[in-house]
């Protein structure tokens, strides 16, 4: 058995942070090997050391069984290392054609040969029948599309082994069967890949060899046949982890918490949404499904009342928002959890107390008469800090030295502490660790049981399946779909999801 | 005990960097083959050898915290105001027009008047760069300086017209009725203006209302992130516009200062540089209105103390304005350890979750 | 009387050193770097030319000297915003008052006095091209530099149109991450970026001294920089867009400049003078729709520690 890549004693310090701590993984040739752990377990640490983008602190790479250095990116690409990241690596206003090339271009240095740049693509997808037009603009592109766009890179670079990170999190269910159709033609050409995910279903479908990191440490490798799911999570958390949150009450449901019709925005020339109708009631959870891009980060712009030129009724608590400002619309009983939080969420600079009353910090008992009280704001600062198990030096470090969780469980804490009757929220769980992701389910479980409505936005629709009590399929800025709870089937949320059907009852 | 320990190393880039402002002024004066201690001896004695000196290194920091805590204020929303000349003489023009124009009044309500009317007319010349940026996203940079080019124009044209002095030498506007002056102390040699005592009143206002106002928290917030500030209903568009009217009065009130309290006159051509000063004094100082006092005490002595040097020494003032551009390089190059000491307390952050993680 | 001929001569020459340091705006924006010291670099680049040039007797290693010059202000704002990550605006701000305080120093130094310096050798204009018939009379009178900001012109607008390199800076300044993934060196292109344009902002100070005059006069950039800077977010960071940009506004300062010298309207000068900074600022205002800056521009990129 050859070898196609190897890591021998790998290790990647950042100061005394052991990211990699003497890991060892050896992966055959013409095969496809997985790398799981929960985020921060040190797969990505890894990956960017197999890419060159960082240098190991100690332990070297073999490729080919023979030794190698890698100082960047250039050097992995010379030996026929390719990889996908998560977050593409796409110039939006370029052509597909264009972003393939790019860096190893045809033509010469004083010409750019754009014809026989569409060629060369052109032939490359009829060989590993990846379809692209070589001359749409990625910006135009769906995101399944993107993702092809990302193996034709690597293959125009003659790539023997192409990483993959988290390559399933942002496709449709359908569009995550072709991709590992393709995978498997990859390795039928004799191509290695290297998948990196932390959904077990996927790895045991694809993969033939799996490699478990936790905490930065190589726990193991198996064999694909050799493990089933329970036996993976034991590996990877070191506890059985139970996500969706714990029981779920029986709720009344009596109140509409979020009501919204004949919702439509029109961005540039085309319809971000169309003609939506979705309502929330107190006590559910209700989930957005969909691709990224369909729709999604409008509605929720418009329900959080920073969008105003929307056409269609919008009502939170039974009062329409169209002449609300932000302002008046979270306190009008609106708790608001961010997709991004560093983006939307939090001011870095700004210490835990001053975040955690973000948005309230002008009424009372945060300000008076203009002036801020701060005994009122660092009480209220210690009391949350205690009750959602903030891990933070103080009250008063600066938002960005705490860990991604414990920056989530501010926003977590200021939206939903005072018991809002409806709370949004994106993603809430985006880039958290298990251990972070239930306590985010939890909460959110705590306030549905509470008789608080919660419209959910998710790209992971096993988050979704998980939670809700209702779902909405969103596809190209319309609902595609209405489910409850006992209807979830995630074949058929899937077409909906891609726009191959429409659910036959609206409800 | 802590914060000793903090003023001190946020003191210390600053130091390094007025240190080296020194060392390349050295620099320049050796090129001229004069000596250094000399020039800089001629310097510190122009700014502290009498009471005449010492009065005229006082006075001049007046203007300069006033624009020092202008560009301050803005900064702390992220917009750079280098329009500061532009307010300052737009604000010294409409003080000079009710310290001229008024007349009758006592001087109670015809100073603050006048003050007042110089802190408007500099916060009106910074609406217009205000709403091209929260409308159209206009850097700036380049509409403030732009601003000033107009102002310089059309307080010239005014003065040359409707506001030209009855009888003068120079084109410029009458005399500030004396109702208007700013009085000074007199004590001996000493010769005070009253003005920095409002200089420093204004540093501390704008201290307590970046610290303790609802207000401050907002300009603050959204110069730390415009995104979350407006998804949590705080109007970046609003702080931004009010920082600047704020950061344009406070030109103005430079301006009204200098000719209410100074020159007690408008002269046509009149651009006296402070507005320019203002950025290294704010940036120098952080954006800490106390800071801004001190960093202002400091280019006061540099400015009075180069005319000295100039006449008794011979090496040129202007070395002090490239003193100025190599403390603002050193400040915007500092940002590598700020980052690195960001980094090492990343590091330090992920380590101790991990304790946690591990002690569970 | 204004003459129409008069104003389209002027325009063509005022415009010279806005094209150069736009397009040198152009270039550094495009590679992720917003230059605002442009105009510190188009008055070092001035006065480096000047000085040379009365030293050496010798205009053309004047204009060398001014592309040195502001090359070697911008390596300063290249270090600070590309290596350290520092504001950009911040370094340019100092760029610009260092420039202003050096030159005036300079000035001194070699004249012993302020205001301006001697006259000096400057460039010729190009007669060569006289005897072309009917604009050849016309095109004599320009200085090669106008030439050569043509060429220059041309050649950015290829350079991002058909060549491989341009396409690279067009990544770096949209996402540096996507190109340090492919092996393209984000620091050393956004380097050659940021030095070339400061290399143009001096060629355009040089056409100040030597070509429009034979003088360096203190400030005698006189906001050029920004008004260029204004023309490259007007002309949407496109080459061609922008020169077209630095005409409009000449247009509008040659037209002041005819009614300074006619004084036909009766305004002063001063106010006159605003006239261009005015136009701008109101183009500024009405443009429509959001122009497009490259998504990275002002963002430092700082390379992860191996």
């Amino acid at each position: 058995m050859t070898y196609a890549i190897e890591a021998i004693n790998v290790c990647k310090y950042f100061g005394n942070l052991k990211a990699n701590d003497d890991i060892t993984i050896h992966v055959e040739k013409g095969t496809v090997h997985a790398i799981c752990g929960e985020n921060g377990a040190g797969k990505s640490t890894l990956m960017n050391v197999l890419y060159g983008l960082y240098l190991p602190t100690a332990g070297h790479i073999r490729i080919n069984e023979e030794d190698v250095s890698l100082k960047n990116p250039k050097d992995a690409i010379e030996r026929g290392i390719g990889m996908v990241h998560q977050h593409f690596m796409l110039i939006q206003n370029l052509t597909i054609a264009e972003n393939i090339v790019l860096g190893q271009e045809t033509g010469t240095k004083l010409f750019l040969d754009r014809k026989k740049a569409i060629k060369e693509v052109e032939e490359l997808c009829e060989k590993y029948n990846l379809h692209v037009d070589p001359k749409a603009r990625v910006d135009e592109i769906t995101v399944g599309m993107q993702q092809r766009v990302e193996i034709l890179k690597a293959l125009y670079r003659g790539v023997d082994l192409l990483i993959l990170d988290e390559p399933t999190a942002v496709l449709a269910p359908q569009e995550i069967e072709e991709l590992f159709e393709n995978i498997r033609l990859l390795v039928s050409k004799g191509k290695t890949v290297i998948i990196i995910t932390h959904k077990l279903n996927e790895v045991l479908e694809i993969s033939n060899r799996i490699s478990v990191l936790r905490l930065g440490k190589l726990i193991g490798t198996v064999n694909t046949n050799e493990v089933d799911e329970s036996k993976l999570t034991q590996m990877m958390v070191g506890r059985d982890v139970v996500l969706g949150g714990r029981e779920r009450k029986e709720t009344i449901k009596k109140d509409e918490v979020l009501k919204i019709e004949n919702l439509s925005l029109t961005k540039g020339h085309h319809k971000a949404l169309d003609e939506i109708n979705i309502d929330v009631k107190s006590g559910e959870i209700v989930g957005i499904a969909g691709i990224d891009g369909n729709g999604q980060s409008e509605l929720i712009e418009i329900v959080s009342g920073l969008l105003k030129h929307y056409t269609g009724e919008v009502e939170v608590n039974g009062e329409n928002i169209k002449r609300k400002n932000v302002r008046k619309v979270r306190a009008d009983g609106l708790g608001y959890i961010p997709e991004d939080r560093h983006r939307d969420g939090l001011v870095l600079d700004y210490s835990v107390a001053e975040n955690m009353i973000l948005g309230q910090h002008y009424h009372e008992p945060f300000a008076k008469n203009y002036f801020l009280k701060f005994n009122a704001i660092n009480d209220f600062a210690e009391q949350n800090i205690k009750d959602f198990d903030i891990r933070t030096m103080s009250k008063d470090s600066l938002a960005s030295t705490l860990s991604g969780g414990n920056q989530q469980k501010i926003i977590l804490a200021r939206e939903t502490c005072n018991k809002p009757k409806f709370i949004l929220a994106s993603q809430p769980t985006r880039g958290l660790d298990v251990g972070a992701i239930e306590f985010v389910h939890n909460t959110l479980v705590e306030a549905r049981n509470n008789e608080q409505g919660i419209l959910l936005v998710s790209f992971e629709l096993d988050e979704i399946l998980a939670l809700c009590d209702r779902l909405y399929v969103f596809h190209m800025g319309k609902v595609v779909g209405e489910l409850k709870k006992e209807e979830f089937d995630v074949e058929e949320i899937g077409k909906m999801m891609l726009g191959l059907r429409e659910a036959k009852a609206n409800g | 005990m802590d914060k000793i320990k903090k003023t001190c190393s946020e003191l210390k880039m600053p130091l390094i960097a007025i240190a080296f402002a020194f060392v390349f002024g050295s620099l320049l004066i050796l090129s001229t083959g004069k000596n250094p201690i000399e020039a800089y001896s001629a310097l510190f004695r122009g700014a502290f050898g009498s009471p005449a000196a010492i009065s005229q290194t006082l006075n001049k920091a007046i203007p300069l915290i006033f624009t020092g805590l202008s560009v301050s204020i803005a900064y702390q929303c992220k917009s750079l105001n280098i329009g500061g000349e532009g307010q300052l003489v737009f604000g010294a023009f409409g003080a000079s027009l009710v310290g001229v124009y008024l007349k009758g009044l006592p001087m109670l309500v015809h100073l603050p008047l006048a003050i007042l009317a110089g802190f408007i007319f500099g916060g009106l010349w910074a609406v217009i760069p205000g709403l091209l940026k929260i409308k159209k996203d206009v850097n700036t940079v380049i509409s403030t300086i732009m601003m000033n080019y107009v102002a310089f124009s059309v307080v010239s044209f005014l003065i040359n017209t409707y506001f030209k002095a009855d009888k003068s030498d120079f084109v410029a506007m009458n005399w500030v009725e004396t109702t208007a002056r700013i009085p000074f102390i007199q004590n001996g040699g000493l010769r005070i203006c009253i003005g920095i005592i409002f200089a420093i009143i204004a540093a501390i206002i704008l201290r307590i209302l970046l610290q303790k106002t609802v207000l401050g928290y907002e300009i603050k917030a959204v110069g730390g992130n415009q995104n979350a500030s407006n998804s949590n209903g705080i109007s970046s568009k609003k702080n931004i516009l009010i920082s600047l009217i704020i950061s344009g009065g406070l030109a103005g009130l430079a301006g009204a200062m200098d000719i209410l309290g100074n020159s007690g006159k408008l002269y046509d051509g009149y651009n006296p540089g402070y507005g320019f000063d203002g950025i290294p004094i704010a940036l120098l100082a952080k954006g800490n209105p106390v800071g801004v006092i001190l960093t202002a005490l400091l280019f006061s002595v540099l400015r009075t103390g180069a005319v000295t040097m100039q006449t008794s020494v011979g090496v040129s003032r202007t070395i002090v304005d490239a003193m100025q551009g190599v403390i603002i390089l050193f400040i915007a190059a500092e940002y590598i350890f700020t980052i690195y000491k960001k980094a090492r307390l990343n590091r330090t952050k992920m380590i101790e979750e991990k304790k946690l993680e591990g002690a569970q | 009387m204004i003459s129409i001929e008069a104003i389209i001569l002027m325009t063509i020459s005022t415009a010279v050193p806005l094209v150069f340091a736009s397009l040198g705006g152009v270039l550094s924006e495009r590679s992720g770097v917003t230059n605002i010291g442009i105009e510190g670099m188009i008055l070092f680049g001035a006065f480096c030319g000047m000085a040379v040039s009365y030293f050496t007797k010798n205009p053309v290693l004047g204009v060398i000297a001014a592309a040195v010059g502001g090359g070697l202000l911008a390596l300063i704002h290249a270090f600070i915003s590309i290596s350290c990550g520092g504001p950009q605006a911040v370094s340019a701000t100092g760029i610009t008052l260092f420039s202003v305080g050096i030159t005036s120093f300079g000035l001194r130094l070699i004249f012993n006095r302020a205001g301006n310096s001697d006259p000096v050798a400057y460039l010729p204009t190009t007669e060569i091209f006289r005897d072309i018939p009917v604009i050849g009379k016309y095109m004599a009178n320009f200085s090669p530099l106008l030439y050569l900001a043509i060429i220059v012109g041309v050649g950015i607008w290829y350079l991002f149109r058909h060549t491989p390199l341009g396409l690279r800076i067009h990544t770096v300044g949209e996402n540096p991450k996507v190109a340090e993934t492919l092996g393209i060196n984000v620091w050393r292109i956004r380097y050659w970026c940021v030095i070339v344009s400061g290399m143009l902002a001096g060629l355009g100070g040089a056409y100040l001294s030597l070509g429009q005059m034979n003088l360096f006069q203190e400030n005698m950039s006189a906001g050029r920089g920004y008004l260029a800077l204004a023309a490259v977010i007007l002309g949407r960071w496109k080459p061609l867009g922008v020169i077209a940009a630095c005409l409009f506004f000449s247009v509008f300062d040659a037209i002041q400049l005819q009614l300074q010298a006619t004084n036909m309207t009766g305004l002063s000068p001063t106010i006159l003078s605003a006239i261009p900074y005015v136009v701008c600022l109101l183009v500024l205002a009405f443009s429509f729709g959001k122009s497009k800056a490259p998504a990275a521009n002002g963002k430092p990129y700082l390379k992860k520690q191996g």
